[in-house]
């Protein structure tokens, strides 16, 4: 049998590192490659001008040539003055001065647009060595004899009728001291037969206590709201109904709060439904690249580990003492993990503790998964941004880090527009070949390939699964998708017109799991 | 000149699916589509290879060890995997038999119904277990034993894999406990010795004193430390003071707010911390320290004499201990768990003790002492 620690546990060997290595060197190579050649262009054009540059002077009047040239060189008498060049490859400054502003700003900003891509292909690259070749932290595995405190486990519930008897069987079994583990499944508004196999439950189990919701505000967050207000234990625990804990996943979710700092813990989630289709089989390399690679990776680091709403928990007082839930978030999790940042507390990453889920198995439900992730990330990204700038709890490398998390659902419509401007600029006849070939290679290097692919497949070695390795491909398909969703929800979500008072709550589905 | 094209469009084509191809045919055949393995019991139970070895000998040996028992004969044997095996009874036959004996090596898995003995200088390459205790010569190796009573073994005694007593476990001079060293109820160890992993009710590191409590006896008047007392504090919260900076609590000082501190912690001797410490730097603990939560450092922990810690350490980097302290208690067993562990004699700890890179007990007393004071004063 496969095991999840199989490729952890063992060293890298040399001719690995040989396969490994040669990726994002190629990658950041050829982007350097593209910027060097086009540097001669910029580095001469101060004092010759560029076919380009001709070919735009022509359309200059003599007048207005002559009144530029004065300008010039009484600006160049003026020795306190010196001209400076924008570092834009390829384009003099002479050239963008002879631009009409609103090109201008299309060229800055697509070239900013360029930077933020190199930005995030450098923090993909970045994490993936540390997960391979850096020095891994898992400070609370060996937590396990300690005098266990009181713990409650959530598990908000809406018509899970299918699921909700498996994880309270799961739960039941769990080693925990019972008579310091209290289990509350939220019954939200079922109409299917959820209450009544609550109940039933209940009647054997008098740890099982559970809650009847009739009213209120919809969504995962106003339920934990609710609940958590009426809760006496300091440590509570969170998992969606359609999950199943092992035994010994409380203890290891519960060891890192002896830890004073943190404020939240998170779990690694696993696909249970691997086998169900194209989509779910990508899912689950997405997942591992997601848990194995990046959320290991900033917990190795340092960084800002993401609280997830599930497979976890928080310390009850520490949310408390930052807000508590947000019922007017669609990402509670990521509200919670920034507004606990801020608040000085830690979230650790366990990535030993794992624990099965359901992936949604078609795709107007990934879809919209993806667009409510996006929506509620891009929510807290507009709330704590400028608090995290200027938050004197984190460090400089939590602040970039977090800004960088807090981004990735913009980077979507980012993009597109990337894209956009460098077709425009190029019909308009600035033809740099700098411009559309670097877009090219650092979008496709970012989010679409080369490092998206290279953290899967590290993540994929890191469990020792060999043959999904060859679906990778495919992922292409689902950044695709992500990448039309995500921009639909973004833009809509930032035009003013659009943007609702209330939460929109969609659940994802969750079905009997396969075998 | 259509051909032409056409002839691109599909080379084109092909070239860009030739990439999918291993997947359509992973697609197909479904190799690798379980979910990840989730290993539903934790593998980090201490005793997990004493269990497995357990219902191994109850599912193949127990006939042959109640015979053996009934008749007071030994017997030998072969089992189906190929594992050869020598169950003695009351009649002690040779251990380690012709090329055995030459080579000083047991390959055989030894079960002893009653107490056993082994000859020293000797080393046992199959696991070993005894119904009563073992008591093991010197410059012994071994692989794993398992014994229901006392275990005893003599100066430099090596273990590879693990060890379990059902009683004690007592381990000789400059003896290296590789893998798992665990007992029910005591670990003693002597001096020099090596170890990772150990997990017991009680773990002695060489002749903890009889008088601790007299000894360590703690001052009765401390001075309160509140939050807004303590100099960079940059926030108090939910029963936590977050200081930005360096923090040095003065002796005979009482707080009772949980600590984390981005700097380097000092604990002045004689105070009482009654809930928990973290440092992401070092941790220094002064003589007579009472900490009733646990303490959590990013980089080293030097504790010296006469600290008592009630919940888990936990350091990323080395810890060094000094003599007479306690960590846990009988009642509220903890953890340990470090990067590297040095130990000086007279210190207990409850529980479980993990030391990733090494764990040595220091020999002498007073050379612990000094060491994790020069360190402290570094």
């Amino acid at each position: 049998m496969r095991s999840i620690h199989a490729g952890a546990s063992r060293g890298i060997e040399a001719s690995e590192i040989k396969l490994c290595l040669p990726l994002p060197l190629f990658s950041l190579l050829l982007i350097l490659f593209i910027l060097i050649g086009a540097v001669p262009g910029y580095a001469s054009s101060e004092t010759t001008s560029s076919p380009a540059a001709e070919q735009t002077a022509t359309t200059i009047s003599a007048e207005e040539e002559a009144e530029y040239t004065q300008n010039l060189a009484a600006y160049r008498s003026r020795p306190e003055i010196r001209i400076r060049h924008f570092p834009l490859f390829g384009i003099s400054a002479q050239e963008m001065r002879s631009y009409h502003w609103l090109v201008r700003g299309m060229i800055y900003m697509l070239y900013t647009i360029i930077g933020l891509v190199c930005i995030y292909l450098i923090r993909h690259y970045w994490f993936t060595l540390n997960r391979l070749f850096g020095k891994q932290r898992h400070p609370y595995l060996d937590l396990n004899v300690a005098e266990w405190p009181p713990v409650t486990i959530l598990i908000p519930a809406h018509n899970e009728e299918e699921v909700i008897g498996e994880i309270l069987t799961a739960l039941i079994n769990v080693d925990y001291p019972s008579e310091q583990m209290t289990i509350i499944p939220i019954n939200d508004r079922s109409g299917d037969k959820t209450g009544e196999i609550l109940d039933d439950f209940a009647s054997r189990y008098p740890r099982i206590q559970p809650v009847h919701r009739t009213g209120g505000t919809q969504g995962k967050g106003a339920v934990l709201k609710e609940v958590t207000e009426t809760l006496e234990t300091e440590i509570n625990l969170v998992f969606d109904a359609d999950y199943i804990p092992g035994r010994g996943l409380i203890k290891q979710l519960v060891a890192p709060f002896f830890d004073p700092e943190i404020g939240a813990v998170m779990g690694r989630v696993v696909p249970a439904n691997v086998d169900d289709n194209l989509l779910t089989r990508m899912l689950d390399l997405e997942r591992a690249g997601g848990y194995q690679v990046d959320q290991q990776a900033r917990m190795n680091m340092h960084l800002v580990p993401q609280y997830g709403g599930t497979v976890g928990g928080v310390r009850r007082s520490a949310l408390l003492s930052v807000g508590g839930w947000s019922e007017h978030s669609l990402a509670d999790d990521t509200d919670a993990t920034y507004r606990l940042l801020l608040g000085g507390w830690k979230v650790a990453y366990q990535n030993r503790s794992e624990c099965y889920e359901q992936v949604p198995d078609n795709w107007p439900t990934r879809i919209r998964q993806i667009s409510r992730w996006a929506q509620g990330h891009n929510q807290t990204m507009l709330r704590y941004s400028g608090a995290l700038l200027r938050s004197r709890h984190t460090s400089f490398f939590e602040k970039l880090d977090g800004l960088l998390l807090l981004g990735v659902y913009m980077m979507s419509p980012v993009m597109l527009l990337g894209w956009i401007l460098a077709i425009t600029l190029w019909f308009m006849g600035i033809n740099k070949p700098g411009l559309i070939i670097i877009l090219a290679v650092t979008s496709y290097s970012t989010l679409g390939n080369f490092a998206t692919f290279f953290e899967v497949a590290a993540a994929a070695h890191l469990d020792g699964s060999r043959e999904r390795i060859r679906l990778m491909p495919f992922i292409l398909l689902g950044f695709l998708a992500s990448l039309f969703a995500v921009t639909r929800i973004s833009l809509k979500q930032l035009l003013p017109l659009q943007s609702s008072k209330g939460v929109v709550w969609h659940k994802t589905e969750h079905k009997r799991r396969s075998g | 000149m259509i051909p032409a094209v056409l002839l691109f469009f599909v080379i084109t084509t092909i070239w860009f699916l030739l990439p999918f191809l291993p997947g359509f045919r992973e697609l197909r055949r479904k190799v690798d589509a379980k979910p990840l393995h989730v290993a539903s019991d934790s593998d980090v139970d201490i005793r997990h290879f004493e269990r497995g070895f357990r219902n191994f000998m109850e599912t193949y040996l127990r006939p042959t060890m109640t015979n053996c028992t009934s008749t007071g004969l030994s017997a030998k044997g072969t089992l189906e995997d190929g594992t050869q095996y020598l169950v003695i009874s009351d009649d002690e036959p040779a251990l380690l038999i012709g090329r055995e004996e030459r080579m000083k090596t047991s390959e055989r898995m030894l079960i002893a119904c009653n107490d056993l003995k082994l000859p020293a200088e000797r080393s046992f390459i199959g696991e070993i277990y005894s119904a009563g205790a073992i008591e093991g010569g010197h410059n012994n190796i071994y692989r794993a034993i398992l014994g229901e009573q006392i275990v005893s073994l003599a100066v430099e005694s090596t273990v590879l894999r693990w060890i379990h007593s059902h009683t004690e476990l007592h381990v000789g001079n400059s003896s290296v406990l590789y893998g798992r060293a665990s007992a029910n109820d005591l670990i003693r160890l002597s001096q020099d010795c090596v170890f990772e992993r150990m997990n017991s009710a009680q773990i002695e590191f060489g002749n903890p004193i009889p008088d601790w409590d007299k000894r360590w006896s703690r001052p009765q008047k401390l001075t309160r430390i509140k939050p807004e007392d303590l100099p960079k504090c940059a926030n108090v919260s939910a029963g936590r003071a977050l200081v930005a900076g360096d923090l040095t609590i003065r002796p005979n000082s009482l707080v009772d707010i949980n600590l984390v501190v981005t700097g380097k912690l000092t604990i002045g001797k004689g105070s009482h911390i009654l809930e928990s410490i973290k440092s992401h730097k070092n941790i220094v603990i002064e003589p007579g320290v009472k900490i009733d939560g646990g303490v959590f450092s990013g980089k080293k922990i030097i504790i010296t004499e006469g600290v008592q810690i009630g919940g888990p350490l936990l350091a990323e980097g080395d810890v060094r201990i000094g003599s007479d302290v306690r960590i846990g208690s009988r009642e509220i067993p903890t953890t340990l768990s470090v990067a590297g562990a040095e130990i000086a004699e007279g210190t207990i700890t409850y529980g479980e003790v993990w030391a990733h890179d090494y764990g040595r007990l220091v020999a002498e007393r007073d050379e612990a002492d000094s060491m994790t004071a020069r360190r402290g004063s570094a």
